[in-house]
């Protein structure tokens, strides 16, 4: 019976109507947690809305094509117990035209008037649904409003700095306390980008820009004399230059790396 | 397009046309409404059912106080061993009209819409085989001349499960031929009461309105088969008597495919009955026992386990 046919697509609608808003409300929950997620890492605005699209977009195709195949007859019935045996009957007899087909038609069709997209809904999924979103949306606000990097947190647990996007090459080998001070290859990057080798390298320095005046500097001297003033040092401090000097800054750089090494 | 709108609105009126009957029937009848409902079904199938219960329990007022409801013709056989085939279908008569001698058929009570067969068990074979082939057949042949019977036509046989000295039951190929045997129950303690406050008053129980005519009712047959029903009801129908078969644990023999067609056909009365254009699972569970419980051979664990069939039934419907 046609009527009865374009009965049960008018019924398919219905499911495929409740297959996109369920792959559409799940979508939006991985939209959110992917950006909820991204958001702690210091990566461009851009990226922070477009990699969370991207898999909530993928997610929702998965999800409307799984839904569509599991699509059933059975889905319609469990979600109407009212109409279950009768739909199935309608269905597995369309090709019957006699009068009580045509009373269980006009029959399932008053039925089917209070069966709409609402009934097969899972509200309680919904309900879930919309509030895990609402929390997310606040969670995602507050997150943004701290400016959490995660980047930035001395994060206690060695292991865990790798998945830091970036780090994974450096943090890649043991921990960071097993790295030697002395490894200057982690430091300073590979030894022999720096190695200069014995190639001579001439070297051209323009005196005009380390020449000093020491002429000048007298005058300045006497001018600031003159004026009563303060003495300036304007030129370059003889001392700096001295052995005692570089002795201290020797030992301020052993100390300092003493301190390095005890951390 | 009008004709079939007005017909399925009378399908709608299905419902209240039944529940007036019943009604109607318990005016008379106390109570006993499965086997109101389960005579009704065997009547809506056109097949015929086998009563079995103690005595004075009203199978005869019932019947025919259906048969007034329904507005059809009821005879009575009381079956006994001197019973004669001829005295159930009728024999030839010489009859002399203008000085011309003629034979004439005399019509037996089975000429009638509704027969009541009362124990049958009693009955001899020979005369048994004739009132079964009456109803399998809806005819009767006398010498060469084959007289079919007028429909609808419904045999209701009773047998006792007591006092079975002097009997012959029934064989099993004749027992399949009853699309329900019908278990009739002691009525319950206050429908008792109102039985013995109806019958014995002064007066006398009150009379019946016929609510359906034949013809509606031969209308209602045919309604019975064109209810539809669903493909995995109608699979559950089918492994259930299949499982009579197979559960060689407790039956011995099982129900034959007649079993599995009175199945559907009794489902599709029940659901008619209550209104409902289309079979339910549950139809097919409550027929399976009047339709099975004559048809299957329990082996003798199962006898010996004190288990009946209706036991083994509900066994074989939970797995």
């Amino acid at each position: 019976m046609d009527r009865i046919k374009s009965l049960f697509i008018e019924v398919k609608g219905e499911m495929l109507k409740v297959a996109f808003i369920n792959s559409f409300l799940d979508a939006i929950m991985v939209f959110l947690i992917a950006y909820f997620v991204i958001s702690f890492f210091n990566i461009r605005l851009l990226y922070i809305i477009l990699m969370p699209g991207v898999f909530a977009m993928v997610f929702f195709f998965i999800s409307m094509s799984l839904n569509i195949k599991r699509m059933r007859l059975k889905q319609m019935e469990d979600a109407n117990p009212q109409v279950k045996e009768m739909l199935r009957t309608a269905h597995d007899n369309m090709s019957q035209d006699n009068i009580m087909m045509a009373a269980l038609f006009e029959e399932l069709k008053g039925k089917m008037k209070t069966v709409s997209t609402g009934n097969l809904m899972d509200s309680r999924r919904i309900i879930v649904r919309v509030i895990s979103a609402v929390a997310l949306v606040f969670l995602i606000v507050f997150v943004s409003a701290i400016s959490i990097d995660l980047e930035k947190i001395d994060i206690p647990f060695d292991k865990l700095r790798f998945m830091i996007p970036g780090k994974e090459e450096i943090f890649a080998e043991g921990s960071l306390a097993e790295l030697a001070f002395n490894e200057t290859e982690v430091i300073y990057g590979d030894a022999s980008v720096a190695k200069l080798g014995n190639d001579q390298i001439d070297l051209n320095m323009n005196p005009s820009l380390s020449k000093i005046d020491f002429t000048q500097v007298s005058e300045a001297e006497d001018e600031a004399l003159r004026q009563g003033g303060v003495v300036q040092e304007i030129g370059a401090n003889p001392d700096a230059f001295s052995s005692q000097k570089l002795l201290d800054d020797a030992e301020q750089a052993a100390n300092y790396t003493q301190r390095i090494k005890d951390i | 397009m009008v004709k079939n709108i007005e017909n399925v609105r009378n399908i709608e009126k299905l419902k209240e046309t039944f529940s007036n009957v019943t009604k109607e029937i318990s005016k008379v009848i106390v109570g006993q409404e499965e086997v109101i409902e389960q005579v009704l079904i065997a009547i809506l199938c056109d097949a015929n059912a086998l009563l079995e219960s103690y005595p004075g329990l009203g199978k005869t007022t019932m019947v025919k106080t259906i048969s007034s409801v329904l507005d059809l013709k009821f005879s009575r056989i009381q079956n006994t061993p001197d019973l004669m085939p001829s005295d159930i279908i009728g024999t030839y008569v010489i009859e002399e009209d203008k000085g011309k001698k003629m034979f004439r058929f005399q019509k037996g009570p089975i000429f009638a819409n509704i027969i009541l067969a009362d124990e049958i068990n009693r009955a001899t074979p020979k005369t048994q085989s004739a009132l079964l082939e009456a109803m399998q057949e809806k005819q009767v042949t006398v010498g060469n001349q084959t007289f079919p019977l007028e429909a609808p036509f419904f045999v209701l046989a009773t047998q006792n499960p007591i006092d079975m000295e002097g009997t012959y039951p029934l064989p099993e190929a004749q027992v399949d031929r009853f699309l329900l045997k019908i278990l009739v129950a002691y009525p319950k303690f206050d429908d008792e009461m109102e039985i013995i406050n109806r019958f014995t008053k002064e007066e006398a129980v009150r009379e019946v309105k016929s609510l359906l005519s034949k013809e509606s009712l031969v209308l209602l047959q045919q309604l019975t088969r064109q209810v539809p029903i669903a493909d995995d009801i109608k699979k559950r129908a089918l492994e259930v008597v299949a499982k009579t078969r197979t559960a060689k644990d407790l039956i011995e023999y099982g129900a034959s495919p007649r079993a599995s067609i009175g199945l559907i056909l009794a489902a599709k009365a029940k659901a008619l009955l209550n209104g409902r254009k289309y079979v339910s699972a549950k139809d097919i569970e409550d027929m399976a026992y009047p339709v099975l419980r004559h048809r299957i051979i329990l082996n003798f664990k199962a006898e010996r386990d004190g288990k009946t069939a209706d036991d083994v039934i509900k066994e074989l419907l939970k797995n």
